[in-house]
């Protein structure tokens, strides 16, 4: 079923006097080839993404310069192969069942086809560089079986797939200047995989920053540890666009700057206001508060019939001035964010710790059916008075 | 979070292969975690349970202030939430430590100096012809502006600002939830308890 590409790396090798357009077709289906790859690949919720988005990468990608000016756009619809020699390379083999059934209705963009032919051209692709990459994808395949570089880098790769083409011409140029093939490609596969890590994240070798030149951009230090630096940068600025609302539409650090002072000086003045506000309410902080101190709680009992308990009851809950106080405090805050049922459960269990013998478990189980709570002070009242009769 | 001074070194025992790859040395090994542990500690903020402490701890300061100084300046609640918003922040950004270190006299004091001096010199020495080289660094200027705002970040590389910002931004927030919580609760009770609390007064002082 897949008898791809071996066959054609066969050919490849072989016959070095492959025409133009048969080393365009060979790898516009290798390109393909890549994508059903894509496609399959469904361990990773990375590739839905990256089947998504794959496409529009490859129309992206034909409007940039990526051959460094030399791009050629050549219509070759022509090239579009004919379903004969589609089916010959329709899967890459190696890969074994997991790759599954070979997707047929896979119609590459056409952008993505120029895309590739014109790489092709414009890197001045002699029939050995054909091979080499024709191997280099061999051996990528191998390499994602043998699984040496793991299941993550090899996903990885797969997600960077599309920004490795930037590179794989830089990598192909350097093929040509050094002579060994086999050694090149094994070091581009593994330079590729540590790419990834670089890319992906700094934890598999905390001690170093990998950072890789891309295509088209300068390698020396200074320039990578800006871009790493800018990269750090605009991470942290995405970030804060998701704290300051608002922000999504603005582009731009200046404008985000702005927007970020705004909001800091609106919140700013915000609490500005609001401790005015409670500066003027704060005598009845104390006194609110106070209220519920357990101090008062003797004021409270006097004031009703059960007054005959509460010499030993004004006793007991002196004892426990403490926690209930804190109790207190918190039932009020519960009061306040929690939703009426677990304020409800708050308050009783912050009744509960009034001593039970004194007031009877009737009035404990009289807090229970308290459905129609809502948040308003009121009824703290009189969920405490309630404890008390 | 001092040194973040990128480390350039070629290393000659590379293969060549790794030739064209730059390495530089992590700031620290925590950095390299650093995203994680900065969007952890922001979504702390977010949390109800950071808010129902910091209003406890709020409630608490402002009863002792109350206590203490029997005048309600707004001013001084702001700095008591100021300052037990840093307490919250159990002083891992630098903010909260500028918040509870800016209390000192001796802090207040010399920036009061400094302003002077700085002022007087300005009046002596010859006034700025070019007004337009003022304006030049527009982002400086915005950054400057937003050091100013974030306590004790005034002279931050641009990241550290961010982060910083960031930390304090979803600090602010919280503080701004717990405070508007706090006085609505209030202001309930004290609108709706006018009457019986008076009773409950005048017997607690009768008693």
């Amino acid at each position: 079923m897949f008898p791809s590409l071996h066959s054609l790396g066969s050919c490849t090798y072989n016959g070095m006097d492959l025409t133009v357009l048969e080393k365009q077709q060979a790898r516009l289906k290798w390109l393909q080839q890549q994508q059903q790859q894509q496609n399959y690949v469904v361990q990773n919720n990375a590739h839905v993404e990256l089947c998504t988005s794959s496409v529009p990468q490859f129309q992206g990608l034909l409007g940039s310069s990526l051959c460094g000016g030399q791009l050629v756009e050549l219509k070759m619809p022509e090239v579009y192969l004919g379903s004969d020699d589609f089916h010959k390379f329709v899967n890459f083999s190696v890969a074994g069942p997991e790759f599954g059934v070979s997707k047929m209705d896979l119609v590459m963009p056409e952008a993505a086809a120029d895309y590739s032919i014109s790489r092709t051209s414009g890197c001045q692709m002699t029939a050995f560089q054909t091979a080499v990459i024709k191997e280099e994808g061999e051996d990528v395949v191998l390499e994602k079986m043998e699984s040496t570089t793991g299941r993550e880098s090899f996903n990885k790769r797969k997600a960077k797939a599309v920004a490795d083409y930037k590179c794989k011409d830089k990598k192909i140029k350097e093929v040509e200047a050094e002579s060994e093939v086999k050694t090149k490609c094994s070091a581009e596969v593994s330079r590729n995989s540590s790419k990834e890590k670089s890319k992906a994240s700094e934890v598999q070798k905390p001690d170093y920053i990998h950072v890789r030149a891309r295509r088209g951009q300068a390698t020396d230090s200074h320039s990578l540890a800006e871009r790493a630096r800018r990269e750090k940068i605009s991470k942290k600025m995405k970030c804060l666009q998701d704290l300051v609302p608002g922000c999504n539409k603005i582009t731009g650090k200046a404008g985000m700057l702005d927007e970020i002072i705004n909001y800091v000086q609106s919140l700013q003045r915000q609490v500005e206001f609001l401790s005015t506000k409670l500066a003027a309410l704060n005598p009845s902080v104390e006194f609110n508060v106070d209220n519920l101190h357990v101090k008062e709680f003797p004021a409270y009992v006097a004031n009703f019939p059960a007054a005959a308990k509460s010499p030993a009851m004004a006793n007991l809950a002196c004892l426990q001035l403490n926690p209930l106080q804190k109790e207190a405090v918190n039932c009020i805050l519960d009061a306040t964010m929690h939703p009426p049922g677990t304020a409800t459960e708050g308050i009783a269990s912050a009744s509960m710790l009034i001593p039970e013998q004194a007031l009877g478990s009737s009035c404990v189980t009289q807090l229970q059916p308290f459905s129609t709570w809502n948040t308003d002070p009121q009824c703290l009242y009189n969920v405490y008075n309630m404890g008390f009769h | 979070m001092a040194s973040l001074i990128p480390n350039l070194e070629p290393n000659p025992d590379t293969s060549p292969e790794f030739q064209r790859k730059k390495r530089r040395k992590t700031e620290k090994r925590p950095g390299s975690f650093d995203r994680n542990q900065g969007n952890q500690r922001i979504k702390r903020w977010q949390t109800e349970r950071e808010q129902q402490i910091y209003s406890t701890k709020l409630i608490e300061a402002l009863r002792r202030s109350r206590r203490n100084s029997s005048s309600a300046a707004g001013k001084e609640v702001r700095g008591t939430a100021d300052r037990v918003l840093a307490i919250s922040a159990k002083g891992t950004t630098r903010w909260s430590r500028a918040i509870l270190t800016s209390g000192l006299s001796a802090g207040a004091k010399m920036r009061k100096h400094k302003k002077a001096n700085i002022n007087a010199n300005r009046r002596l020495r010859k006034p700025k012809i070019n007004k337009e080289k003022r304006k030049l660094p527009v982002f400086k200027r915005k950054l400057m502006v937003l050091g100013r705002l974030v306590p004790g970040c005034r002279k931050l590389s641009f990241s550290n600002l961010l982060e910083e910002t960031s930390d304090y931004i979803a600090a602010l927030e919280m503080q701004v939830r717990a405070m508007t919580a706090i006085t609505e609760y209030l202001a309930g009770s004290s609108g709706g308890e006018l009457q019986p609390p008076a009773d409950r007064l005048g017997s607690n002082v009768n008693s």
